[in-house]
């Protein structure tokens, strides 16, 4: 089965070219005219959690950040010659590009790829296949940010940042190997948790350092028109795919069906194992569905929401898919209703976008378990931010992998006559 | 190192091949291991009345294409495989080459792996 006009041109160019209509989008925006110093003022801003970098640089800024993201994936991931994107490959580009819109930036995250390029040049790797893991590891630029400016800018605080941003680097690669032992596979954001053991670890560091995390939170509800569009925009390029690969291959629905069927443990690579038409269209239904969930809610899609749909519909080519997602949002929803919490409220959409990670756990138990572990995740979530201190931007994927930890063990406790087969 | 890390790979790929076989009631069966700096091939044989129902399954996920980086970042899930789990794809992923018969009630399929 060969999806030839997907396969090959987009595949090597979609990315720039998303890089490219991102730009031109970013020009578009009513503060475009103030783009290029907006911008220097979210290079320079700190970033942990919560900076939604529509409050603190503006639309225009922050989409121009976002294209800086595609493009900076194009370039790692062109390496190969060879190459075709697969679901891990889309995942992590998806949640690298989601953290551009309220986290990462050039200058906090460069710096710690240099640090994994190392990594790879001392045990003789090929840096190519560690491409994901550049995009994921973004999630701690953070801390490079707030070492640079927290007490503002000097030789001594770049160095310092410097040197934490390579630490984190060399270390990233190694442990998130590792990290996956913990969970076993059952929260796909793996890195997410490795990230936050990173950062959790970083912190100790910072009474030593003088510094001191003060709690921040901005976010934007100007630019929810701009972000509605944008990721319209996306939904709308995933249909597209999704209809041309209907028409290259005659097994569409069979093949399908055996997606939605699948668990979704990692490494629950969609594109690899379906075509990129399928992966496409799951993409188009789950991000559809989650997009429709967010607008029911009314709370305005700010930098982090617009950052966890794309997370959901990227990772929707890895592992998520309706089946395995939606009991863990019933989760999430229930838990908000039995502890009289807001639906339209940053602690109910996040939990509801990010935990989503769990899906694993839904597709291999069941329906009800998938219900429960959106529920712990729920109450987890919140209780694990202060041992990174929003260092971490992907603090949902750090609950999830305790989440994921501590249920796995359990239900596989249980007669097989009580979990889905 | 690299040889190490071929040599532990090579140990995930055998436990998996080999939980296979116990998994569909396979307890008896013969191991080959070839293992040099081109490739790793690995050919497991066993009885069976009935081929297998998750046998055609299994080859469909052994023969997905390899896919380094995958199999690299996930290496240590490989080998890890319950009964709940019956998807074989990260070892599909992490193989060149695959081939599986069914005949004369004997179940043999052989894997290649190159460096």
């Amino acid at each position: 089965m060969k999806e030839f006009s997907i396969d090959t041109w987009f595949r090597k160019y979609l990315i720039l070219l998303l890089s490219i209509a991102t730009l031109i989008y970013a020009l578009f925006m009513p503060d475009a005219s103030s783009m290029l110093s907006d911008y220097w003022r979210l290079l320079t801003h700190q970033t942990y959690l919560m900076h939604d970098f529509f409050a603190i640089g503006g639309v225009s800024a922050t989409f121009l950040n976002v294209s800086l993201h595609f493009l900076i994936a194009f370039l790692l991931m062109r390496e190969r010659e060879t190459f075709r994107y697969n679901g891990l490959q889309i995942a992590s580009i998806g949640i690298f590009v989601g953290h551009s819109f309220f986290g990462t930036h050039p200058l906090n995250f460069l710096p710690i790829i240099f640090g994994i390029w190392l990594y790879v040049k001392y045990t003789g790797q090929d840096f190519s296949r560690n491409a994901s893991i550049c995009l994921f590891s973004a999630s701690n630029g953070p801390i490079v940010s707030f070492i640079l400016f927290n007490n503002g800018f000097s030789f001594k605080s770049f160095m310092l940042a410097m040197v934490f941003a390579i630490i984190i680097g060399l270390i990233a690669v190694p442990l998130a190997e590792h990290m996956i032992k913990f969970h076993q596979g059952f929260t796909l954001y793996n890195f997410g948790f490795t990230a936050g053991i990173i950062a959790m670890f970083a912190v100790l560091f910072f009474p030593l350092l003088n510094y001191e995390v003060k709690s921040v939170t901005y976010l934007s509800e100007h630019a929810h028109t701009y972000t509605l569009i944008y990721v319209m925009l996306i939904l709308t390029l995933l249909l597209v795919l999704a209809v041309v690969g209907h028409k290259s291959s005659p097994l569409y629905r069979e093949e399908y069906s055996r997606l939605i069927d699948s668990s979704g443990r990692v490494p629950a690579d969609f594109v690899t194992r379906f075509g990129y038409g399928v992966s496409a269209m799951n993409m188009f239904f789950n991000g559809s569905i989650y997009l429709a969930l967010i607008l029911l809610t009314n709370y305005p899609i700010n930098g982090s929401v617009i950052g966890g749909l794309i997370s959901v519909i990227a990772f929707s080519a890895f592992g998520k898919h309706p089946r395995n997602t939606l009991p863990i949002a019933v989760g999430v929803i229930l838990a908000t209703l039995l502890n009289g919490g807001a639906f339209q409220s940053q602690a109910f959409v996040l939990p509801l976008l990010f935990g989503s990670s769990l899906a694993p756990i839904a597709g291999q138990f069941g329906f009800v378990y998938g219900i429960l572990a959106g529920f712990l995740h729920y109450h987890l979530v919140n209780s694990v931010f202060v041992l990174h201190l929003g260092m971490n931007l992907y603090n949902n994927g750090f609950s999830s992998g305790f989440v994921a930890a501590f249920l796995v063990p359990i239900l596989e406790l249980l007669p097989d006559s009580w979990v889905r087969k | 190192m690299k040889i190490i890390d071929e040599q532990d790979k090579a140990k995930r790929i055998l436990k998996e091949l080999a939980g296979y076989y116990f998994d569909n009631g396979i307890c008896n069966f013969d191991i080959n291991i070839e293992f040099n700096s081109k490739a790793l091939t690995i050919t497991i044989a066993g009885d069976i009345e009935e081929e297998p129902k998750s046998f055609k399954s299994l080859m469909k996920d052994l023969s997905l294409p390899r896919q380094i980086d995958i199999d690299e970042y996930y290496n240590a899930l490989l080998g890890s495989h319950t009964h709940y789990h019956d998807d074989y794809c990260l070892l599909g992923e992490a193989i060149d080459e695959v081939e599986g018969k069914f005949e004369n009630q004997r179940l043999t399929i052989k894997l290649v792996r190159k460096q």
